[in-house]
């Protein structure tokens, strides 16, 4: 999978999870610019990501994952 | 404190700034109050607002780990008294849980909601008579045994929990709260079970509790022993709520409800509130956690 096309289901996978269309991401999306992301929806999101890539994340990881790109590495490298 | 705590928070983890910035928008100035007591306690024994906050932190990456957990395998992790037990012999865990939870009372809006039931709770049952008992189950941090001490006049208040750092700490945080060297109270550091009570209580109050024992019918049996017809019952609990030390699992409100009613407990009132101030109707349809509590009574013979 390249890197746009990990960005394209990434995206609908924002979309769908803080349920809000316009939403955007690129490497640099952090909590500080999508709204419902906080420390709650953050366990839904990353669960609904290893869900629709088939892989996991480790805790360490889900707790410092700092932005988007960082979250892209780590699927990448996994899948 | 609450200002540096959370600027604190704010720059170690965005998300959870974000989770308590939304928590807090209804918070009152008695609860505030509150939480700012709770600070100035823990500074008081030592703590700077960086380790509170780097504790507090602590509890919720566990918290954190377990509804990861809970979502995939949808149960909790641990289900016996005994796999728990190893976790309340380690300090470090002990130390931040406690912090954690108890600031959770105030921080968190479920746990809010729950302290405002409380309270109608105390302001319905208040005590004034010459004999009167106020008995509590595992107070843990102390909160509510501290709430009830000063909003309430029982002629003696009695505290029952299992875990020798919890009672220590009730104990500290009373002497330290109360000012006023009261002498109507004692903490013992026994097992709920192995308790037999001389008098029986006037109130019963049994905060987040059942959620950590493995036989919870069996602990609502024994309030029913231990009240009379006029005795007023205080539980709380929590549904689908992973953490650690729970073990369990309450799938949705009725089963606690048709736990009281096996315990023949009668309902008086109640509140629900499930977490990011979701509905209860899509909580329960998400699996995600709501917190409950219950004033109750004995339910008449002949019912
Ligand atoms: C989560 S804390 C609850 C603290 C507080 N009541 C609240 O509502 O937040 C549970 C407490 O119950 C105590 N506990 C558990 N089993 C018990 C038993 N069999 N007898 C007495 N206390 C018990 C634990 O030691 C712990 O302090």
């Amino acid at each position: 999978m390249t890197r746009e096309e990990l960005y394209e289901r990434l995206n609908n996978v924002f979309r769908d999870v803080f349920d809000d269309s316009s939403i955007t991401i690129n490497d640099k999306t952090t909590a500080a610019d999508i709204e419902k992301w906080d420390s709650l929806e953050h366990i839904n999101l990353i669960v609904t990501m290893q869900k629709e890539f088939g892989m996991k994340f480790k805790m360490g990881e889900v707790r410092t994952m700092k932005n988007v790109g960082e979250m892209a590495d780590i699927i990448i490298a996994r899948i | 404190m609450l200002k540096a705590f959370l600027s604190l928070i704010e720059s170690k983890s965005l998300m959870q700034f974000k989770y308590l910035s939304k928590s807090l928008i209804d918070i009152t100035i008695d609860e505030k109050d509150k939480l700012e007591n709770l600070f100035e306690f823990l500074a008081h024994k030592g703590n700077t607002i960086d380790t509170i906050a780097m504790q507090y932190l602590k509890f919720t990456d566990y918290f954190l780990e377990e509804q990861m957990f809970f979502v995939l395998n949808r149960r909790y992790r641990y289900s016996t008294s005994d796999e728990i037990s190893k976790l309340y012999n380690n300090r470090e865990f002990m130390n931040n849980y406690t912090i954690g939870l108890g600031l959770s009372s105030y921080l968190w809006h479920t746990h809010r909601v729950l302290m405002k039931l409380f309270n109608k709770f105390l302001s319905e049952i208040r005590g004034e008579r010459r004999h009167s008992l106020y008995f509590e189950i595992g107070p843990g941090h102390g909160e509510h045994f501290v709430t009830a001490m000063r909003n309430t006049n029982f002629s003696k208040y009695i505290g029952i929990d299992i875990s020798e750092t919890s009672a220590e700490r009730t104990k500290e945080f009373i002497k330290w709260s109360l000012k006023e060297n009261r002498q109507d109270w004692e903490i013992l550091n026994k097992d709920f079970f192995d308790y037999e009570i001389s008098d029986k209580p006037n109130a019963i109050v049994m905060g987040e509790v059942l959620e950590h024992v493995e036989n919870p019918l069996s602990f609502l049996n024994k309030i029913y022993d231990i009240s009379t017809n006029d005795t007023r019952i205080y539980i709380s609990t929590a549904v689908n709520a992973p953490q650690l030390d729970h073990i369990y699992l309450f799938n949705d409100i009725d089963e606690v409800k048709n736990m009281f009613k096996k315990a023949k407990l009668e309902i008086i009132d109640m509140a629900a509130e499930a977490s990011n101030f979701a509905s209860i109707e899509k909580a329960l349809q998400k699996k995600t956690a709501i917190v409950v509590a219950f004033i109750l009574k004995k339910q008449l013979e002949n019912n």
